[in-house]
């Protein structure tokens, strides 16, 4: 059975593999049908920065994870406006298409989910 | 700090060298003073440009290595 699930991803691309691994958990829920939603919130805003080289770290590009999300149909790809303004990323251009939500319409994205998990 | 302190922001610590980052407001004088370090591979490799500290000195990690050598002690904050 078909549920809406939401990922909240608060880590930063390469302090540690938690955002690797929430975005893999997301992409394997949505090979298994489910209707995915991802935010990034907090610290997570981090990982759509534009012009990321992980190769410096030897560590697997964040955005090349990130490129794999439409193939997969995860589609509804959001992003925390206060978390981009208290980093003073409100200008950046983020590396996928993502929707900037404000606090009011993170609350109805909350209130639609069947499960909520935040990493 | 004190006179002859110097501070290094590496791994996830360089995201307070992003200019507008409303959490960096300390920051602000040490890059005045000339204090202020930031590794260049972390910084470039979370995708911040390499212009974003301004006053900050871009160091290598052979640089990293002067600099903890050059001082009597290291103290990290994790």
């Amino acid at each position: 059975m078909q549920k809406k699930l939401l990922f909240i991803s608060h880590k930063t691309p390469y302090g540690s593999f938690a955002a690797k691994e929430t975005l893999d958990a997301a992409l394997a829920s949505a090979a298994f049908g489910q209707d995915i939603s991802l935010l990034f919130k907090g610290d997570g805003v981090y990982q759509l920065l534009p012009q990321q080289n992980s190769s410096l770290l030897k560590r697997k590009s964040i955005g090349a994870i990130l490129g794999a999300l439409e193939l997969y149909e995860v589609n509804k790809v959001f992003i925390c406006e206060q978390s981009l303004l208290s980093r003073g990323l409100e200008n950046i251009k983020p590396l996928i298409k993502v929707h900037v939500l404000n606090n009011l319409s993170l609350q109805v994205l909350f209130s639609e989910q069947d499960h909520i998990l935040s990493f | 700090m004190g006179e002859t302190d110097e501070l290094l922001l590496l791994a996830n610590g360089v995201y307070g060298a992003l200019v507008d980052a409303k959490i960096n407001i300390p920051l602000e004088q040490l890059r005045d003073s000339g204090k202020l370090y930031v590794l260049k591979d972390d910084l470039l490799a979370r995708g911040i440009p390499a212009s974003a500290p301004p006053q900050a000195t871009l160091i290598s990690y052979e640089g990293f290595v002067d600099l903890v050598v050059k001082h009597q002690n290291t103290y990290n904050w994790v």
